[in-house]
């Protein structure tokens, strides 16, 4: 500008445009959408994702006698066995009768309890009642828990539930983890 | 190349709407933005693909940290200092109003209600280094006590639990146990992000 003002001035004219005041507003701009994309992840990429859980509510002691526990078709459900150190197992018997030889063992990755999940409800004589039993044990730990929560959203089941598991259901578990740490 | 530059001065664009829109949406951004209070326990929080955020307000949290212990917190001012009220009625603690006015600045209870007074008492450098959780077992249900109250206050809160990846399940069934034993039903376990697979 100052340059375009002395040419002026040089070829002897009389400056006839007054030296404009304006002022560069860009670097302004860019300032404030700077700080509006700070603002903006502060606020929104800070919050944390939620998992919706409910739990089946409390039967009452007086009601007990009359709820029967729901007959779940074997070949409708899978039980979900959580080890401790990362192991998970399956198995698809009655919790009172299955044996260490009956639990299989699988792992987290998409070709494993994923994948079981999706055969055996392809197996089930009513798809639509295909219900995944979590039993976690005392040894897992809140990852494992959430980590298999995750493959119901992932598999889209909709019916499972978190039950503790049977006394003969930690027999046979004990006993694979036994024969397992064994081999190894 | 004179004519050039002459025409380059002439392409001068005003920036200055841009610039005021910029500003009022980061003024929006500012007023809108509320910072999280300092988290007292940290807890790795393991993750999921679960989509919906955490809502702001209306709101309790229990806390279990990788040690299996609970801490109890109140997400909202205003509720605070009912509830406090009606714990300190229940367990016979009555509060003084400065006492009160520190409990508002705490994020989360982390001692039980029988030291939360000298807890209160204390100093900020105090207050960091003691955080024994909140008791929770068959004989001592505080813990479920804190969210009780917090439901007389507030019917429509939220329960969200954040569970630290080595949480053991034990810490973590005894805590949905007892809650079930009090008809809270409806949890919200508080994850990272982690994208979907595809197929």
């Amino acid at each position: 500008m100052s340059l375009l003002v002395r040419r002026l001035r040089k070829s002897g004219k009389v400056r006839s445009k007054k030296a404009s005041t304006r002022v560069d507003m860009t670097p302004l701009a860019d300032l404030g959408f700077l700080l509006i994309t700070f603002f903006m992840f502060a606020t929104t990429f800070s919050k944390p994702n939620v998992m919706g859980l409910n739990m089946p509510p409390k039967i009452e002691d007086k009601d007990q006698d009359q709820v029967k526990p729901p007959e779940i078709d074997l070949t409708n459900s899978i039980s979900i066995v959580i080890g401790g150190d990362g192991t998970l197992f399956w198995h698809q018997k009655e919790k009172n009768k299955v044996s260490a030889d009956e639990l299989n063992e699988t792992d987290y990755t998409r070709d494993g309890i994923r994948k079981e999940i999706i055969a055996a409800r392809q197996r089930a004589t009513k798809p639509e009642n295909f219900t995944v039993i979590i039993k976690p044990t005392d040894e897992s730990n809140y990852e494992n828990l959430v980590n298999v929560l995750d493959e119901m959203q992932i598999t889209e089941s909709s019916r499972y539930g978190i039950v503790d598991l049977d006394p003969n259901e930690v027999q046979a578990y004990e006993e694979k983890r036994g024969i397992s740490s064994n081999q190894n | 190349m004179a004519r050039n530059k002459k025409e380059r001065g002439d392409l001068f664009i005003d920036m200055t709407a841009m610039s005021d829109m910029a500003w009022l949406l980061l003024t929006f951004f500012i007023l809108t933005t509320q910072f999280r209070k300092p988290e007292i326990v940290p807890v790795n929080t393991p993750s999921s693909v679960a989509e919906e955020k955490l809502q702001d307000g209306d709101l309790v949290q229990i806390t279990v940290n990788d040690e299996g212990r609970y801490y109890f917190g109140i997400i909202d001012d205003h509720y605070k200092e009912p509830i406090l009220e009606k714990m300190g009625k229940k367990y016979g603690i009555e509060f003084t109003d400065e006492e009160k006015r520190t409990f508002l600045e705490l994020s989360e209870v982390t001692v039980p209600i029988g030291s939360l007074k000298s807890y209160l008492g204390a100093s900020d450098e105090q207050r960091k280094a003691t955080i024994p959780g909140i008791p929770l077992d068959s004989a001592n249900l505080q813990l479920i006590d804190w969210v009780e109250f917090s439901y007389e206050v507030e019917p429509d809160l939220a329960l969200a639990i954040k569970g630290d990846v080595n949480t053991q399940y034990p810490k973590f069934r005894e805590l949905i146990n007892q809650l079930v034993e009090r008809n809270f039903n409806r949890f919200q376990l508080i994850t990272s992000s982690e994208s979907k697979p595809k197929d």
